[in-house]
């Protein structure tokens, strides 16, 4: 197998790992924050608040690597549902996500024809 | 081409970012991203350079490239729910409501260079939507998909709580 393709295997099993096997970010917050695992099967964290803030720590890390992915593929970052859709409908929408909210106008006051009442 | 909608990097970005978000065990994704993940797998299939099928027009006509973006939407849902009719059901109502004629209905019988007897009345028509090639095509691709799914998870009934 080339160096490549075992780098590649190497990357996307280390990149799954989590999704099979979800006791393994449980395991690495217990080595990280040395917590004790009781022959009855129950597990003592000497600091709860050290526990917690590794456990939100590294998820927090791990949202902010999934968000910084969006920007460098934007089109990520949506659901891909509409864009496909107009797509296979016959319309290809290139600019789809609308401009950020502070560079967007106000919303305009509301007229007579927004009034059902 | 990094911002389309059906490119690599699209694709890398996607399936990285999902499997990080779901390992962080936060409510998203998993099912509706593996829609936009199969139509992202059917067009770089059809985009890709394979030896021996630069001339086949299944691959290389813009009409059949938006079908097999239709297929990979059935089996990326087909994968997701381990539901190959659902996965059909679905790309039929909801990702390609509209319905269109065969992309070729009037292939020609004859070997080149006989003329076509009969001729497509609209050749510059790009099929776009769903038609009746397409669901055979369906039936055969969602029950790959969802086995495929179902032979490779290593933890097929996990546990939801594991330490309560």
């Amino acid at each position: 197998m080339p160096s490549h393709a075992r780098n590649l295997c190497f990357t996307l099993t280390t990149l799954t790992y989590p999704l099979a096997y979800p006791q393994a970010l449980h395991n690495v917050v217990m080595y990280a924050t040395d917590l004790a695992l009781y022959p009855d099967g129950t597990e003592g964290p000497a600091d709860v608040g050290t526990a917690f803030t590794t456990y939100t720590g590294l998820n927090v890390l791990i949202v902010l690597l999934a968000a910084l992915l969006t920007l460098w593929a934007p089109s990520a970052g949506s659901s891909g549902l509409p864009k496909l859709k107009s797509y296979l409908n016959g319309t290809l929408l290139r600019a789809l996500r609308p401009p950020p909210s502070a560079l967007r106008p106000p919303p305009s006051a509301p007229t007579r024809r927004h009034v059902h009442a | 081409m990094r911002d389309g909608m059906l490119s690599t990097s699209t694709l890398v970005a996607k399936v990285v970012g999902i499997t990080l978000i779901t390992s962080t065990n936060l409510p998203l994704g998993r099912d509706g991203p593996m829609v936009h993940i199969g139509a992202m797998c059917a067009a770089i299939l059809t985009r890709a350079n394979i030896p021996g099928t630069a001339t086949l027009l299944e691959l290389r006509l813009p009409g059949p490239q938006r079908e097999w973006v239709a297929v990979g939407a059935v089996a990326g849902v087909a994968a997701a729910f381990n539901a190959p009719i659902g996965g059909i059901l679905y790309s039929f109502e909801e990702v390609s409501p509209s319905w269109s004629s065969n992309s070729n209905p009037n292939p020609n019988p004859n070997p080149n260079p006989k003329p076509n007897p009969n001729p497509n009345p609209n050749p510059n028509k790009v099929s776009s939507g769903w038609n009746s090639m397409l669901t055979w095509r369906s039936f055969v691709c969602a029950p790959r998909a969802s086995r495929s799914r179902t032979t490779s998870n290593p933890n097929p009934n996990p546990d939801p709580h594991p330490h309560l």
